[in-house]
């Protein structure tokens, strides 16, 4: 094979890496760290507020069964990151995502009370 | 630093997956007539372990330990064809280059995300999770969609079980990987007529236009997509070519390794199952007897996946019932109409969404005018037939708002047919290099 066809190979290499914008990404991966990452596509408070349910299993250590959450922000439940079959979903405590007042009284008036709460995400229990 | 080196480990781990079980150059050795390349071979490979996980999945079973088997056993034909292999790299290395250049460039992008689409984190993360922890279909019940095929939940948790920092994405990359081997898998179908350097331009544009990225945030459409391509690619060499002689069930068993895998991936790929099984039946260039085992095969594929179903899940569910209130409504015509004119409005966006169509369009259009190819492949008609008529089948049939249902959920079959219909394309600029 001649240099230019090296070349052109080099080019179209480049041209790849550029068109699917893997300099960047390789960049950003090598910068923050997944759960950063995760944080910023999946949400804290917002989206599926990923981040929120993170805070709460490390400020809660104590609840070892799967917390339900109801996510109002037309996002899924971050519930699928955390998910482990060998717990019992758990009935007692409730995550409430990009929740209004309005959305929050009604679970307050179900004997729900907030233990804890950033933004418009609450963490409820009976 | 260790993510970006983990993809290049999980890129290793296909590799030796598709190597497992059969090796080309061990076959090359003992068949010396060997019909197949080595890209098939690693289609079939892939064919072949999907469908041995698929039982796997029914019981408890360390995925590290059946990775460690395959690791092994491929080694083994690694260190002995060890000159062949690197004959191989050397004779396609750009080939090879631009396959490790794309894989990379996407997978640094699903890296970079890390997080699911909407579908994944709804109800398919929950399977691979049960998977991941050691679990079995048993454990599936009771999920949200638990009545959903599992397969590509169960490879998706075995290749995250096995990856180097075990993060989720990694496992993800699997859906990648069988993607890029179907479309690299053209190198061979493409006339040698075309230089190295076109045969990789060609290869890079159906990649690039088939390519939607959102569909690696844990859909399975991808799967679909390489279950379509593989279906293709051997209907067509084994059957139109008519190459294997009558008493040989090859092709049959081949072939329904493939359809096996629609049952088990999606809802649809039930009706996949059975549209493949009607072209079989009406086009392949097989005798009667072949026609009947491969019928009487079908049958019971298509009732072990009931009998699991009602011995799991109670029943074989879908989405919506499949005679419903909806039905009923069709009968008025003008409801009707309004009904195909959003569909087929939607069928064309998503041509558009996938211009991977408009370049299967635009083949057919050029082979139709300049050629007579066209004449005897009437499974073509009859794919696009049964494939477009079953996608206007269920949204006319769903009770759900399909102003709302068509837009998200259309241009995905659509996508995931595109895959039967690669080979017109390389059909098309094989015809257009040989006449210049």
């Amino acid at each position: 094979m001649n240099s230019n066809n090296k070349l052109s190979f080099l080019i179209f290499f480049i041209f790849i890496l550029y068109v699917f914008n893997a300099f960047t990404n390789s960049y950003i991966v090598l910068r923050e760290n997944y759960q950063i990452r995760l944080i910023k596509g999946a949400g804290d408070c917002d989206k599926s507020g990923y981040g929120f349910y993170k805070k709460i299993l490390h400020k809660f250590k104590n609840i070892d069964q799967n917390i339900s959450v109801k996510n109002f922000n037309n996002f899924p439940s971050p519930e699928g990151y955390f998910y482990e079959y060998r717990k019992k979903k758990n009935t007692k405590y409730l995550i409430l995502i990009g929740a209004e007042e309005n959305e929050l009284n009604k679970y307050l008036q179900d004997n729900f009370s907030s233990i804890y709460n950033e933004k418009n995400c609450y963490f409820l229990s009976k | 630093m260790i993510e970006i080196f983990s993809i290049l480990l999980t890129l290793i781990s296909l590799f030796i997956f598709s190597n497992f079980p059969l090796n080309y150059f061990y076959l090359k050795k003992k068949i010396h007539s060997i019909e197949y390349t080595f890209s098939e071979i690693q289609l079939l490979n892939i064919i072949i372990n999907c469908n041995i996980f698929l039982i796997l999945s029914f019981f408890v079973i360390n995925l590290n330990l059946i990775f460690i088997i395959i690791l092994t056993y491929t080694f083994f034909f690694f260190i002995i064809f060890k000159k062949e292999y690197l004959n191989l790299f050397k004779k396609n290395l750009y080939l090879n280059l631009t396959y490790g250049i794309c894989f990379y460039s996407v997978a640094i992008l699903i890296v970079k995300n890390g997080y699911l689409e909407y579908d994944a984190l709804a109800h398919w993360i929950h399977k691979v999770k049960v998977f991941y922890q050691g679990g079995t279909v048993s454990n599936l019940k009771g999920l949200n969609y638990d009545y959903y095929p599992h397969l590509g939940s169960y490879l998706w948790a075995f290749f995250w079980k096995n990856s180097l920092i075990q993060n989720e994405y990694l496992g993800r990359l699997f859906f990648l990987y069988i993607f890029l081997i179907s479309i690299f898998s053209i190198n061979s179908k493409l006339s040698k007529k075309f230089s190295n350097f076109e045969k990789i331009l060609i290869i890079f544009l159906i990649f690039y236009l088939s390519t939607n990225i959102y569909l690696f945030g844990g859909y399975q459409e991808y799967f679909l997509f390489f279950c379509f391509y593989c279906y293709s690619n051997f209907f067509y060499n084994f059957y139109i070519s008519n190459k294997f002689s009558s008493n040989n069930y090859l092709p049959e068993i081949i072939i329904l390794l493939t359809s096996n895998l629609f049952i088990w991936t999606k809802q649809e790929g039930l009706f996949y199952f059975i549209i493949f099984g009607v072209l079989f039946l009406l086009h392949s260039k097989r005798p009667g007897l072949s026609k009947v085992f491969y019928f009487l095969m079908s049958v019971g594929l298509f009732l072990y996946f009931i009998f699991i179903k009602n011995y799991y899940f109670g029943s074989v569910e879908f989405n919506d019932e499949i005679i419903n209130s909806e039905t009923f409504k069709n009968l008025q015509i003008s409801y009707l109409i309004s009904k195909i004119i959003i569909i087929t409005k939607y069928f064309i966006i998503s041509f558009f969404k996938y211009p991977i169509w408009i370049l299967i369009f635009l083949s057919l259009i050029v082979i139709k005018t300049n050629s007579n190819y066209l004449e005897n492949k009437n499974f073509i008609y009859t794919y696009f037939l049964l494939m477009f008529g079953f996608v206007y089948a269920i949204f006319l049939n769903t009770p759900n708002d399909i102003n709302w249902l068509v837009p998200i959920t259309l241009n995905r079959l659509v996508f995931a047919q595109s895959g039967f219909l690669i080979f017109i394309c390389v059909e098309m600029l094989n015809r257009l290099k040989n006449r210049n």
